[in-house]
């Protein structure tokens, strides 16, 4: 089920079930798809996040009932469109150490080893349901349930760029060094945003993430070609690109 | 072209535009000038297209030294500018001759100004915008606020001098008390009914801990049904106001995160938000109700009178 919900009166917000699912997510990703080609010259930006998406218009050109109407001719779109599958990345991630602080500190909570919760966490298959908090932070869904935990009561002060943790439900990478509240799990020598560049983010809400446990070797490896401008991001194998 | 010296910022001074749109999905905040109106106002003084840089000055005026000719103009808080120590009048084209010094008494009302120099401030385009992204360091001059010294070109500019001025008639009163018309919010239903009537009711007060990212109201506590202040993260907006568990409401602004997990309870219109952007700390305010509808007709009169202005 769809419903539209004013956001003031310059934006409003499709919500699609009641929260959200894997099924209403890509119900939304499908909905940008749509709304982004028909190019609308009132629509001032676009935020899809969760199970909704938020619509910004411009209010001289158009206002919250027309927009509606406009936006209803979607409504069927939800279905798969194989023109455009989502995108799936392999993201190397470093577990542990200095890299991964926090990982002795979720195998104890969940009593178990410190392999067994990189193995839960890089075998789980997972979707960019928002990014937001800072530029680039990834929230992603997909979590192992036997991997949920409660965020640190006291944020700490920094965490790493690329850092790779868990709250709640939830796991996430932090684009950029900045104060954090998850549990610090491993680190990504990817960069997930760099403003100078043609294309400034390296996800977007609705890709498909896999994580691959690296050794630090391996990290200073691809940091290093990061830097260069060599290092290409791999398609996950499972899924086949466009 | 020439540059401007920076010789004295205020307390936050910092370049910005139109803002930074389109990058909301990636957790960009949109940023840009907070009062978009007089900002507006400013760069139509000087005849620059759309989305010129322009100086935003809090809680009073830099001094600055344009080192050639040019047209500036002044709009938004209420401030006395002095050109070269000589009181000239906001909201009107001034000339500027190489050397003059731009300065400023002190704020009489409302909180931020708006300087726009013919060119703009000529600063590098990143993600669509010249706007300051203080919380991410990048756009602007050098991603951070203006400091003594600083030395900012200026852009290219049509060249002949031209006066013009902004009718009275949409010269806002900063000063003015009447209280802000507010729109429910998506979760405005979230809000126990006596919440909601003391939110409409009350006074609020500006605290000093407001800034770009949004301005914290000090008033009677409200609370939501079942004490339940976590929704899951939703989309914010300028004007939108949020309440968190303890309470006290906050309004976004320019520097606002694109999404937050407090209840949207309110959302101020549209067509008040230069009269948001200019509250300070301690300013006293209150909330008025106003329907979609009413509020999308008002909201429509108030830009044809702009877009009618800059047609002129």
């Amino acid at each position: 089920m769809i419903r539209y919900v004013p956001v003031g009166d310059s934006a409003l917000c499709i919500r699609v079930g009641d929260e959200f699912s894997e099924e209403s997510a890509e119900i939304v990703r499908q909905l940008l798809l749509a709304v982004e080609d028909n190019n609308y010259s009132y629509v001032t930006d676009l935020l899809p996040s969760y199970n909704e998406l938020t619509v910004f218009f411009n209010p001289a050109e158009i206002n919250y009932e027309e927009l509606v109407q406009q936006l209803r001719a979607f409504n069927t779109s939800g279905s798969g469109n194989v023109k455009h599958r989502p995108r799936s990345f392999e993201v190397p991630v470093c577990y542990g150490g200095n890299l991964g602080p926090d990982l002795p500190l979720v195998a104890e909570a969940k009593k178990m080893s410190e392999e067994r919760v990189v193995d839960l966490h890089s075998e789980a298959k997972y979707t960019i349901a928002a990014m937001g908090f800072t530029p680039g932070f990834c929230y992603l869904s997909g979590l192992d349930k036997k991997l949920f935990m409660p965020r640190m009561s006291r944020p700490r002060k920094a965490v790493a760029a690329g850092a790779v943790g868990i709250a709640s439900d939830q796991s996430g990478i932090y684009p950029l060094s900045s104060p954090g509240g998850w549990r610090w799990i491993g680190t990504t020598p990817l960069r997930l945003f760099s403003a100078g560049s043609a294309n400034p983010f390296l996800f977007s809400t609705g890709d498909q993430i896999v994580f691959k446990g690296i050794e630090k070797q391996e990290f200073d490896e691809i940091k290093e070609a990061v830097k260069a401008g060599n290092f290409i991001v791999n398609y996950c194998k499972t899924e086949s690109p466009e | 072209m020439g540059s401007a010296i920076i010789e004295r910022p205020t307390f936050l001074s910092t370049l910005q535009d139109g803002g930074r749109w389109g990058y909301q999905r990636y957790g960009m905040p949109v940023s840009g000038a907070t009062d978009q109106y007089a900002y507006r106002l400013a760069n139509w003084l000087v005849s620059n297209p759309h989305n010129c840089a322009v100086l935003e000055d809090t809680l009073g005026g830099s001094s600055v030294v344009f080192t050639e000719d040019a047209a500036i103009a002044v709009c938004g808080a209420d401030i006395q500018p002095c050109i070269d120590e000589k009181n000239v009048p906001l909201y009107q084209t001034l000339k500027i001759r190489a050397g003059d010094r731009l300065s400023f008494h002190s704020l009489k009302s409302g909180c931020r100004v708006y300087t726009a120099v013919s060119g703009g401030f000529d600063v590098p385009m990143v993600m669509g915008s010249r706007s300051t992204s203080l919380y991410a360091g990048m756009g602007g001059w050098k991603g951070r606020p203006l400091r003594k010294g600083d030395i900012i070109p200026r852009g290219q500019s049509g060249g002949v001098f031209k006066e013009k001025q902004i009718p009275n008639a949409l010269i806002p009163d900063y000063s003015d008390k009447e209280p802000l018309d507010v729109i429910p919010g998506p979760e405005a239903k979230r809000l126990t009914r006596e919440a909601l009537s003391a939110f409409l009711r009350s006074e609020y007060e500006v605290s000093m801990d407001s800034n770009r990212m949004g301005i914290r109201l000090k008033g009677p506590e409200l609370a939501c049904r079942g004490n339940n202040h976590d929704i899951q993260s939703s989309a914010t907006a300028f004007g939108m106001v949020q309440l968190p568990g303890n309470g006290q409401p906050i309004v976004l602004l320019a520097d606002r995160p694109t999404m937050g997990g407090y209840p949207r309870i309110a959302y101020i219109a549209t067509y008040e938000h230069h009269r948001l952007a200019q509250l300070r700390p301690g300013d006293k305010i209150r909330f008025r109700e106003v329907g979609l509808l009413k509020a999308q007709k008002l909201l429509k009169n108030h830009l044809n009178k702009l877009s009618e202005l800059e047609r002129l």
